[in-house]
């Protein structure tokens, strides 16, 4: 069992979230940064979708009940046990009792805003749905459907006895995607691209999107260039999936992220591609993007780079464990 | 006679298997220590050439690329002459995607790095030069 000791705000229990329930209302949950969350689970020795803790706002701690290995990946946030560094994107071994602390993340290789949480044998809360994500909207799955708090307990799954004393390099330095050193994500036109005038049409692909602070999990309200559809558009509500980029009357775009209703009505100009999802939850409030035109088979081909490094990262750290690195 | 640092390998996954936590082999040559740290097995060779002072050589476990700071980190871990604690990660390993971290076999002050960050280094090759605490030069 781990006890948060402190938290600011917004931190939930997360998974790879809750596909297949769209139909149901219920929208996707999962963590922002799926890649840094299946790469803790990897490292403590979890299949890639355990449970663990996403936290977007810092700082936060942790007291841990029992000994447990742990890793915590995402954005570096100096994470420190019982005030001794330990290694970020590393798997480590508390003992009972000590506290482990995350800090505001500072310059580092890699600018990132979210840090995971991963325990052996993870977070068991109970599944709903499927998932153990917490789903804010309607107030379940995770910790009773809620963000966590100081004093929660967390119950910790069985585990066999993970090894440590290794890590992983963040996918974020192996597969980086950047255009004129912004970063960026593939964007496939969306059905109502053609309703836009060129010159919107044009402002999407050439202007670095600022991310601004009305940018959460639901979603990220993007400042740029004004982005007009050529005539009036009347849309009814249908089914969006995260990733969509819509654009309300006023012209400023909003991506559609986990936490999205599966239903809108604002027309949808592109849809960051699902592989590149992971870029756009870790890219700070205030931080630009660029969105790359991308095609369908590019699309399915980034998914399975992910999925190749994750597969290639999760037999590096088993020979690891084989050779007897560690116990 | 037989170096002992011809048989580490052997020697280490002996220790593995058994409790032991210390393991020092000394000969004319140098001393070879095998110590268990966090679970694992670490081997540095003191060599004893220069005998007003015993600084320890501390090497690589493995082939890999060395790094002398974490990835997403902007500083080393370490500047030449900073002190170190024993168990302290000193610099990295890098195999694909994996890393190992390369730990100080004893409190003291790091002398040299003997490596160049980002060159493959194989199985043995001396990364720092240790001088541990309390072996100040003779004088």
């Amino acid at each position: 069992m781990i006890q948060v000791v402190n938290a600011a705000a917004l931190a939930t229990v997360q998974d790879l979230g809750r596909p297949g329930s769209l139909n149901l209302g219920v929208g996707l949950s999962g963590a922002m940064d799926p890649l840094a969350l299946a790469s803790g689970n990897i490292l403590v020795g979890n299949e890639d979708g355990a449970a663990g803790v996403e936290v977007p706002v810092f700082p936060f701690s942790v007291r841990f009940h029992e000994p447990v290995v742990f890793s915590v990946t995402g954005a570096d946030c100096g994470p420190s046990l019982d005030g001794v560094p330990v290694m970020p994107w590393w798997a480590s071994r508390a003992e009972a009792g000590q506290v482990l602390a995350l800090a505001l993340p500072g310059p580092a290789a890699w600018r990132a805003s979210r840090a995971y949480l991963c325990v052996a044998g993870g977070i068991d809360v109970p599944v709903v749905l499927g998932s153990r994500s917490t789903q804010l909207r309607g107030a379940f799955g995770g910790l009773d459907g809620r963000s966590l708090q100081p004093g929660d307990r967390l119950p910790v799954g069985p585990s066999r006895s993970a090894r440590h004393g290794f890590g992983l390099v963040p996918p974020a330095l192996e597969l980086p995607f950047a255009l004129d050193a912004t970063t960026a994500v593939r964007v496939l036109p969306a059905a109502e691209y053609d309703d836009f005038t060129p010159e919107a049409r044009e402002a999407l692909w050439s202007c670095a999107w600022k991310i601004t602070p009305q940018s959460d999990r639901y979603g990220y309200r993007l400042a740029g260039d004004e982005l007009r559809p050529s005539r009036p558009l009347e849309l009814r509500s249908h089914g969006i999936v995260p990733g969509v980029i819509q654009v309300p009357h006023g012209g400023q775009p909003i991506i559609q992220m986990r936490d999205a209703q599966p239903s809108g009505g604002y027309p949808k100009i592109g849809t960051v591609i699902e592989a590149d999802l992971w870029r756009l939850g870790q890219a700070p409030i205030g931080s630009r993007v660029r969105f790359v035109r991308s095609s369908w088979d590019e699309a399915l081909a980034a998914g399975r780079a992910n999925a190749m490094w994750l597969a290639h990262a999760r037999r590096r750290v088993e020979l690891c464990r084989m050779a007897g690195g560690a116990r | 006679m037989t170096d002992p640092f011809d048989h580490v390998a052997e020697l280490t996954a002996l220790l593995q298997a058994s409790d032991i936590d210390l393991l020092e082999l000394k000969g004319p040559s140098g001393t070879l220590r095998l110590t268990r740290w966090d679970g694992r097995i670490i081997s540095t060779v003191a060599d004893e050439l220069d005998t007003s002072r015993s600084t320890v050589l501390v090497r690589s476990s493995g082939v890999g690329v060395f790094l002398d700071r974490h990835p997403l980190r902007l500083e080393p871990v370490l500047h030449a002459g900073g002190t170190v604690s024993a168990g302290a990660p000193i610099g990295f390993l890098r195999v694909g995607s994996l890393l190992t971290a390369i730990l100080s076999p004893t409190d003291g002050v790091v002398i040299a790095m003997l490596a160049e960050p980002g060159s493959v280094v194989g199985y043995g090759t001396p990364l720092f030069e240790v001088e541990p605490t309390g072996s100040e030069p003779a004088s």
